[in-house]
């Protein structure tokens, strides 16, 4: 499977100098248990000093195992990475002293305060007494935690344990954040939370790394993204060069009848019509001129008569992306005319 | 009734998929069954006895010489002769000889015999005091057998109540030490280890440190109520120190060799199900409810490797002894060179990655 063509020529986050901070060289990760799985399979990008980097993809895509390569929490099975110029499997010491790691589960300790919690990591890292009591105070400030520093943690919610656990890692000013699902099972204002508070800390010139679900937390916080499936980086660049890059246009969804082959062809012979998609019983038309086409696929598809509602036109976002990346992948390469 | 079945098959699918589990179940309590029948009651052999004469230029006695082959002849007695009493007394305050038979060694009626018995032993004294005296009046029924108890009389509780010292610091340690390192890995803290270059060697100590004081705490608690309640005695303020601080080195070692132990353990049951198993073998070879003496060679071994052993003994020689510290330095020795043995595992053991999470 090759890298989505051109995306290799992205010019990097505009207002950012592009030296490239985290370069990944063909790293392999094969799992031996229960049964051989390749879960990252021979990966080669770089990520960029001071930007917001998203890695996508389908859950079971490697994410999880590339994040915790480079974090030097697993070893790579062949390849290699280099984080600020040190190797990962060489120089894990210095990687882990310049990194800060949010990971997917939960690290801190329910029993102990916020505090504590902060306190805890801030003396694993060597920090003093002195600078560490202001550090924990701004950072529990920055979480909006002020006034919950001293309450065990197992009383917090899971938004206001997710932030904790963001400036936790952020406790001993790393250049680099990785971030594994920051705002997974998050309300909108927790998430809307966490975003602010990773984009001040982007403010301050750190690297940020992040893997997610969400498309539309990806596209508006990330300079870039990479989307991974079945263990290997299938597009790289900024999202919405992404979204230009697979959809010269905007997107028509309608119902798809059953046996609806001949329909296919039909619609595709429209002008004005670039694409056509059938996907779990939907068609995915992509137009650059959708107003002459809405009228002929309504002469082509009789909408009222069958008691559909009648389409619209919108403009793709990385969530098609998503959908039209993976889900071809999974397909083994489908229909892209 | 369905749901009773489903209810049933998902608990029973999974023991039938954990082999450790099985394990635990059918094979431990097997061993244990081995190990309780062959430590509590089993008959005592070969107790190291002496033998003098007072007057050591003096030909043996005829006493002396038909009670020595009378002894020979058991298998009870491993005999060993002193030329002289003090040296045999020596022994016998050394602990290599249980008990001091001394001869008057004058070829005269009634003969006087000076038996010395260390106490501090379970059983042990109990038999050899009748033995010997048998042996004495199977010879000569008007010999005289004077008995001397050097460490007085000793009952059970006393005796017990120390080896409960080793067992109270062992379960504090088992809760403590272990069980904090499996809830650092359940709960992810493991993980956050990671991400900070913090030096394994460094956890490891960390959670000695803490296991120690715990352990070293609950020690105490339970020699005070030795004194309170099993009528151990503390005779000085040298043998409260040297007892306070070889509960210190038995807490640092009994930490060091659960926190090792626990670390590959995924899961808090099969920890505890294992420890418990270990606590029971460790204190069942120390010597802690039964000597060792009538255990079999098998189960011998496992004591000279097991550090509560020493422990226990370096205890006892303090505690129902009053001995000094220069008593107990071959013990305090072997329990640091396990200790030491023990911190070096603990920190191989130590992960410094997930990659040990995959191999489970």
């Amino acid at each position: 499977m090759s890298t989505w063509e051109g995306a290799w020529n992205d010019p990097g986050p505009p207002d950012h100098s592009p030296r490239e901070i985290i370069t990944a060289l063909h790293l392999t990760r094969v799992y031996r248990h229960p049964r051989a799985i390749t879960a990252v399979n021979d990966v080669t990008f770089s990520i960029f000093e001071g930007e917001i980097f998203g890695l996508l993809g389908p859950n079971g895509a490697g994410k999880t195992t590339l994040f915790r390569m480079l974090t030097t929490l697993l070893r790579p099975s062949a390849g290699g990475a280099f984080i600020d110029g040190h190797s990962i499997t060489e120089e894990p010491d210095i990687i882990r002293s310049i990194i800060g790691v949010c990971s997917q589960n939960t690290t801190l300790d329910p029993d102990l305060t916020a505090w504590e919690n902060l306190d805890f990591y801030g003396e694993l890292l060597n920090l003093d007494p002195e600078v560490r009591d202001a550090r924990i105070r701004d950072l529990l400030k920055v979480s909006g935690l002020s006034d919950r520093g001293g309450l065990p943690i197992r009383t917090f919610s899971r938004g206001m344990m997710r932030r904790l656990e963001i400036v936790r890692a952020f406790i001993h000013n790393p250049r680099i954040l990785f971030l594994d699902e920051p705002t997974m099972g998050l309300d909108p204002a927790s998430r809307q939370a966490i975003w602010g508070q990773i984009r001040k800390l982007n403010g301050h010139g750190v690297t940020v790394v992040l893997t997610t679900h969400y498309m539309d937390e990806a596209a508006r916080l990330c300079h870039r993204v990479a989307f991974m499936d079945t263990g290997e980086i299938v597009a790289i660049g900024a999202p919405q060069s992404l979204v230009d890059q697979i959809f010269s246009g905007e997107i028509i969804e309608v119902p798809l009848p059953p046996a609806s082959e001949r329909l296919c062809g039909e619609v595709l012979g429209i002008p004005g019509v670039i694409s056509v998609h059938a996907d779990g019983g939907l068609l995915q038309i992509v137009t650059r001129d959708p107003d002459q086409v809405l009228p002929e696929l309504r002469r082509l598809i009789p909408f009222e008569g069958a008691g559909l509602i009648d389409p619209v036109a919108r403009p793709p976002t990385l969530e098609d992306v998503f959908i039209r990346l993976t889900g071809e992948a999974r397909k083994g390469r489908g229909r892209m005319e | 009734m369905r749901s009773a079945r489903a209810v049933f098959r998902r608990d029973f699918t999974k023991f039938v998929r954990s082999p450790l589990m099985i394990t635990m179940i059918f094979i431990f309590p097997l061993i244990i069954m081995i190990i309780f029948g062959n430590t509590m009651g089993s008959t005592l052999t070969h107790l190291p006895v002496g033998l003098a004469q007072e007057d050591p230029s003096a030909a043996r006695s005829t006493l002396y010489t038909r009670v020595l082959s009378a002894m020979q002849e058991k298998n009870l007695y491993s005999i060993i002769i002193y030329t002289n009493e003090k040296a045999a007394k020596a022994a016998l305050a050394d602990g290599r000889i249980y008990a001091a038979v001394i001869f008057q060694g004058s070829e005269k009626k009634d003969e006087t015999v000076r038996l010395y018995l260390d106490t501090s032993q379970y059983a042990i004294p109990g038999v050899l005091e009748s033995g010997i005296q048998g042996e004495i009046r199977g010879v000569d029924p008007q010999a005289a057998v004077f008995i001397s108890r050097i460490y007085g009389n000793i009952k059970y509780f006393q005796f017990f109540g120390v080896a409960v010292i080793v067992l109270a610091i062992f379960m504090s340690t088992l809760l403590g030490g272990g069980t904090a390192i499996i809830h650092d890995r359940e709960t992810g803290i493991l993980e956050g280890y990671f991400v900070t270059p913090v030096k394994r060697s460094r956890i490891i100590m960390g959670l000695i440190a803490s296991g120690t004081l715990k352990a070293f705490l609950s020690g105490c608690f339970i020699l005070a109520m030795g004194v309170l309640l099993a009528g151990v005695v503390i005779r000085s303020l040298e043998t409260l120190s040297s007892a306070l601080l070889v509960i210190l080195l038995i807490s640092v070692g009994l930490t060091s060799f659960v926190v090792s132990f626990a670390i590959r353990f995924s899961n808090q049951t099969l920890y505890h199900s294992a420890i418990s198993f270990f606590n029971l073998l460790l204190f069942l070879t120390s010597g802690a409810l039964y000597p060792t003496e009538g255990m079999p060679w098998w189960l011998v071994w496992i004591s000279w490797i097991n550090p509560e052993t020493y422990s226990l003994h370096a205890l006892r020689c303090i505690l129902l002894k009053g001995q000094g510290l220069g008593y107990v330095t071959f013990d305090l020795l072997v329990l640091s060179l396990l200790t030491l043995a023990a911190i070096a595992a603990g920190i191989l053991a130590y992960p410094t990655d997930l990659e040990f999470t995959l191999e489970q």
